[in-house]
């Protein structure tokens, strides 16, 4: 439904695309990871039509998006990552003019507004100008309007940004109908719990190249390694084959149980510091870290499984 | 060009200009305002030059009708400036609707609005007022018609070259009233000091005030405003080919 070879794309001298290779299937959620800068606003800008690119190709629907950029934009729906809404307007009319603007006429007008507002819970604001909305219900709009056309390719560029729980739940929700109902889904986040709720594939674009493209599972296998790591009341003793930084000693294992069985037997004096025993599983922010070196978003959690301190008493 | 798509952006510009009809009153009520004020200063100006029945509304409804024209250029920059404080531009690009398309829907209400309120002011002129119109009505039209060209061409042309609407306000207020005021708009060329009268015919308001002149006063037929008309929509190719020069879809604007 959506591939992209080659593409590249620079400001000046600044190269922001070198030569991106993604695409997408009908019913596929692809959730476009990466740092700020690495090209994802770019990347989405070209296939939407905003921006030119420099070289390569995206066909969209089997539509030359850079040749035929009108009938390829016909088949996208896009929320972009800033809120986009008509303030002065109510939610009814902004969903019936993008529906509109989509060539959809009367009766289906109607219906296409009836069914976005039902799946993201704002049939009862359709009367309300949109300028009155709360933060989370301008969202839950903001995105209304990307699929009152019911596209074949949806752009979300970071659609729960400021969303509360139970907007992001929503939205989380209506992408995934969106895709089992033959949809192909951009799903750009730097919630990277939200991929992995979504059981999207994951291309991490960085530097303007995807560095890495397949399921979370696949990645995590490949890049990902678990960990035992353990925590003292002062500075971590040095331990054959652990990574001591400070109080915590890390040890990467395949089998982090085993290795924290193992261990109990060999801390000797060191045991009664012994403040925390840890088993980091490889999570999709483990590898995505592990791949970008940075870190994305210090809110997210890792996963860990935690022994606790019983296990060591 | 997809001419139900352009009816769908204009029916929706329409609903976005009617959403705040304040400036429009505003901009109705205040020439009909300062009509009231000016009439008796212009009966008197019309009697010196040699026009004994005149009431004074022929040379004050035209003059304040062209100058609050001039502010109106301001709705059109501003049909797009909004979009972007919005966030939908882009969303509109993103959508089938093409930049022609997109341009028309914005311009066209705006336009229809502009000729709406200098048809009302005439009207009001001549029902209210007392304005008489001796010459060719059907070249009142084009006048009018011809007044809006230019004012939309204006219009685009300040809006790909400015990039804040605080740029844009400030422009449309000091051009209305430099362009009227030389143009003869609040009073007659003839009794402007003599560098404005050499810089007069450099105002499009000059040769839409010619016409309205030769119309309204001076019995001129359909004919009497070729010229006027003509260096009008000399003025309107100008603009339109900056505009189009300078016009990018991609520049970001700032809505202050």
């Amino acid at each position: 439904m959506l591939e992209i070879k080659g593409l590249r794309k620079a400001y000046g001298d600044n190269e922001v695309l070198r030569g991106v290779d993604l695409d997408a299937r009908s019913g596929e959620i692809v959730g476009l990871l990466g740092p700020n800068g690495a090209g994802k606003t770019t990347l989405v800008s070209i296939v939407a039509g905003l921006r030119r690119a420099d070289s390569g190709s995206v066909r969209v629907g089997g539509v030359d998006a850079l040749a035929d950029s009108q009938t390829a934009r016909g088949l996208l729906g896009l929320a972009p990552q800033d809120l986009g809404v008509y303030p002065v307007l109510s939610v009814e009319r902004n969903l019936s003019f993008f529906a509109e603007l989509a060539g959809l006429r009367g009766r289906t007008v109607r219906d296409r507004v009836v069914d976005v507002a039902d799946a993201l819970d704002l049939t009862r604001l359709l009367g309300q100008r949109a300028g009155t909305l709360s933060g989370g219900q301008k969202r839950r709009l903001h995105t209304a309007m990307a699929l009152v056309n019911d596209p074949k390719v949806l752009f979300l560029d970071e659609p729960t940004v400021g969303a509360d729980v139970r907007t992001r739940n929503q939205i989380l929700e209506v992408v995934r109908r969106r895709a089992a109902a033959g949809c192909a889904v951009v799903y750009t986040s730097h919630y990277l719990t939200e991929i992995e709720d979504l059981a999207a594939t994951v291309a991490v674009l960085e530097a303007g190249q995807v560095i890495a493209r397949g399921r979370v599972v696949d990645l995590v296998a490949e890049y990902g390694s678990p960990a035992l790591r353990l925590t003292f009341d002062g500075p971590a003793p040095a331990l054959d084959g652990f990574e001591v930084s400070g109080p915590v000693a890390t040890l990467k294992t395949p089998d982090p149980a085993r290795a924290a069985a193992d261990i109990m037997t060999r801390l000797n004096g060191s045991a009664a510091r012994l403040r925390g025993v840890d088993i980091v599983r490889p999570s999709l922010e483990a590898v995505y870290l592990s791949l970008t070196g940075r870190r994305s978003n210090e809110e997210t959690p890792t996963e860990t499984e935690e022994i606790t301190d019983e296990l060591v008493a | 060009m997809n001419w139900s798509r352009s009816l769908v952006l204009m029916r929706q510009n329409w609903e976005l200009l009617m959403a705040d009809p304040a400036p429009i009153v505003l901009l109705t009520a205040m020439p009909l305002v300062m009509m009231t004020f000016l009439q008796g200063t212009g009966r008197a100006v019309l009697m010196a030059n040699g026009y004994p029945d005149a009431s004074g509304a022929e040379l004050v409804v035209p003059g304040m009708a062209v100058m609050f024209a001039f502010f109106g250029v301001g709705f059109i920059g501003t049909a797009f400036f909004s979009e972007h404080g919005w966030g939908t531009w882009d969303r509109l690009r993103a959508s089938e609707a093409t930049t022609l398309e997109i341009s028309l829907g914005k311009i066209l209400p705006s336009a229809l609005l502009m000729l709406v309120q200098l048809i009302a002011l005439f009207a009001v002129g001549v029902v209210v007022f007392g304005m008489r119109i001796d010459g060719s009505v059907a070249g009142l039209g084009v006048m009018m018609v011809c007044c809006i060209v230019v004012l939309v061409a204006f219009s685009m042309l300040l809006t790909a070259v400015l990039r804040t609407q605080s740029q844009l306000m400030a422009v449309v207020n000091l051009a209305a009233m430099v362009f009227a005021g030389i143009g003869g708009a609040l009073a007659p060329v003839d009794v402007l000091p003599g560098w404005a009268r050499t810089l007069a015919p450099l105002s499009p308001a000059y040769w839409m005030l010619q016409g309205f002149r030769a119309v309204i006063l001076d019995h001129g037929g359909l004919d009497a405003t070729i010229v006027p008309a003509a260096a009008t929509l000399v003025f309107a190719a100008g603009m339109t080919a900056v505009a189009m020069w300078r016009f990018s879809v991609s520049d970001e604007k700032v809505w202050e």
